[in-house]
């Protein structure tokens, strides 16, 4: 997709070693030079006197945005310049908006209902993006603003934004054109398809709308009108959202705390893990199902799994140390236990040196082993 | 059910069978040959077969001319090597199938799914050119959203919640490319049918 310094430099004249070969004029000492800063848009093609038209026009083909990226209020779609999350990420994830008619008898209790829809993802707080109003003529925009806590366009106003409408009337047709049309935006650069698409869904069969919105939502829709509202169904597909939006060079983290798990007092075991949001998780669910009183300490990994944040010295004594004064254990718990992963049982001696107080125990390998473990040591 | 009665009513059954042991990988060496064996049948698929049983497992499929469903824990390397290693213990390549492990939703979906995306793009690797089988729903099916009812308003009520947690975790992987899909709640099989 994008112009290497090497391709770039086959255009110059240092490649094929004629006149102007390293002139200097561009304020590069070499061509090479000149070639690897504009791989990286870091210099102006113009700079360059000599550069053949041919090359000119390749280069503002290619750094030219495959989709475009359009704003709704404070919203953001569009802008995606990948097939696959794995070849980088997906950029901005696909708005839910709801399309409530204004004239419906319980409007009121709707559109409070739909705002105040909210649930806990990983890190962050899930709620619709946006409200649609349609018949909106006599109802003051303004005066809802103030008291919905969610962005709120009239239908009026949608279709003014620079977005393809797709109407999902047939399965294999929405997806057809959906894959068509980012297909074409990212490989072929085709203009005509860099607008975001939005489709308008139309079932009125809520798992039918499961199933369209969940592979709309991972093949290329930036946007998805509903014109139903039910907390089951949206509850499960932002979680969708937000793993698949989830950036893969960037594994997600939870914040660095004590965890309790099954209302531990002031005597419960005590377990310690890193920060990486999947090993959070896997050990949080077996403390939690083993229906034992526990605490977990979540120690600052920079998101690593326990190996990787060993090898790269984020899981160290020291830090451990500094974790358990931070989070202020000794004063909230008389335990002077801590569990350790078992992946890390070579590091207690250090341990034991570190936080003297304390005595470090080694646990399991996996965090599904966790639930004997536990039987055993209250034996 | 005594397991001759088992055994004789599945004689019964003309559609294809699928065969998932006890994922217990030490059970499972015992387990699902035992099962192979008493089974009067050819072309069942049976899942899953790790790195760790393979051994035990394997010769018993190539014998009964069964399907192998060969599990990797989401890393294609190691999917590619086990799907090699049992090539070399005389499995057709046209009776590999690949379990590449998925998170449930909300739990590392993501990693599953792109490892999905990935191997489907690898169409000229003869090592890898295998179909997908998935257990995507039975994985998200254990998290606490599909179980519990502690949850706020928001999350509506659990009945219809776990059955969509099954629709979304399916459908995000047939998007992704998957080609057998296990479901549990029969009513949501038409609504796959429909994106399938």
């Amino acid at each position: 997709m994008e112009m290497t310094g090497l391709q770039i430099f086959k255009y110059l004249p240092a490649a094929k070693k004629t006149e102007h070969t390293n002139c200097k004029q561009c304020g590069c000492p070499t061509c090479m030079a000149f070639a690897l800063k504009l791989a990286k848009q870091n210099i102006e093609i113009e700079k360059c006197p000599y550069i053949k038209e041919e090359l000119k026009n390749l280069y503002f083909q290619n750094i030219k945005h495959p989709q475009n990226t359009v704003k709704i209020g404070s919203l953001t779609i569009g802008g995606e310049n990948v097939l696959y999350r794995h070849e980088k990420t997906f950029i901005n994830r696909t708005v839910l908006a709801i399309c409530l008619d204004c004239n419906i008898p319980d409007f009121d209790n709707e559109i409070k209902r739909i705002s105040d829809f909210e649930i806990k993802g990983v890190n962050e707080i899930l709620k619709i993006d946006l409200i649609i109003l349609k018949n909106s003529q006599k109802i003051d925009i303004n005066n809802l603003k103030d008291k919905i806590s969610i962005e709120i366009i009239s239908f009026e106003d949608y279709k003014n934004f620079e977005i393809n409408t797709f109407t999902d009337n047939d399965f294999y047709e929405t997806k057809d054109y959906l894959i068509t049309t980012r297909t074409r935006a990212i490989v072929d650069k085709d203009e005509a398809c860099s607008k975001p698409v939005c489709v308008w869904l139309k079932s009125e069969n809520l798992y039918e709308l499961t199933t369209h919105a969940s592979f709309y939502i991972c093949k290329y829709a930036n946007m998805l009108v509903f014109e139903t509202f039910e907390e089951a169904l949206f509850s499960t597909i932002l979680r969708l959202r937000q793993n698949i939006y989830t950036n893969p060079q960037k594994p997600l983290q939870v914040e660095s705390d004590l965890y309790e798990f099954n209302s531990p007092d002031r005597n419960s075991i005590i377990f310690l893990t890193t920060n990486f949001a999947l090993t959070f998780f896997a050990v949080a669910n077996e403390l939690e199902g083993v229906n034992i009183p526990s605490y977990l300490i979540v120690i600052p990994a920079d998101g690593m799994s326990v190996l990787t944040a060993w090898s790269a010295e984020k899981f160290t004594a020291n830090i451990v140390s500094k974790t358990i004064d931070k989070l202020k254990i000794r004063e909230k718990i008389n335990t002077r236990k801590i569990i350790i992963p078992g992946l890390l049982a070579h590091i207690i001696p250090e341990l034991q040196q570190a936080v003297s107080d304390f005595e470090f125990i080694v646990g399991t390998n996996e965090a599904s082993e966790i639930r004997e473990f536990i039987k055993n040591i209250n034996r | 059910m005594p397991k001759d009665i088992f055994f004789k009513n599945l004689e019964n059954i003309t559609k294809p069978l699928l065969f998932i042991g006890s994922d217990d990988e030490e059970t499972d060496k015992l387990l699902i040959p035992e099962i192979i064996n008493r089974l009067n049948k050819k072309n069942c698929i049976i899942a899953n077969i790790t790195e760790r049983n393979y051994k035990q497992i394997i010769p018993h499929v190539i014998k009964h001319e069964h399907y192998a469903v060969l599990k990797s824990p989401i890393d294609i390397n190691l999917a590619k090597e086990l799907n090699i290693l049992a090539i070399e213990m005389g499995l057709p390549h046209d009776k590999i199938i690949m379990n590449t492990d998925i998170g449930g939703l909300g739990y590392g979906y993501e990693y599953g799914f792109s490892i999905m995306e990935k191997i489907k793009l690898e169409k000229d690797d003869k090592f890898l050119n295998f179909p997908i089988f998935t257990d995507a729903s039975t994985e998200a099916l254990k998290t606490k959203e599909a179980k519990s009812n502690d949850f706020t308003n928001s999350w509506g009520s659990l009945d219809k919640r776990a059955k969509m947690i099954e629709l979304c975790a399916c459908t995000g992987v047939i998007s992704a490319g998957a080609n057998i899909v296990v479901v549990h709640y029969p009513e949501n099989i038409k609504y796959l049918k429909g994106i399938a």
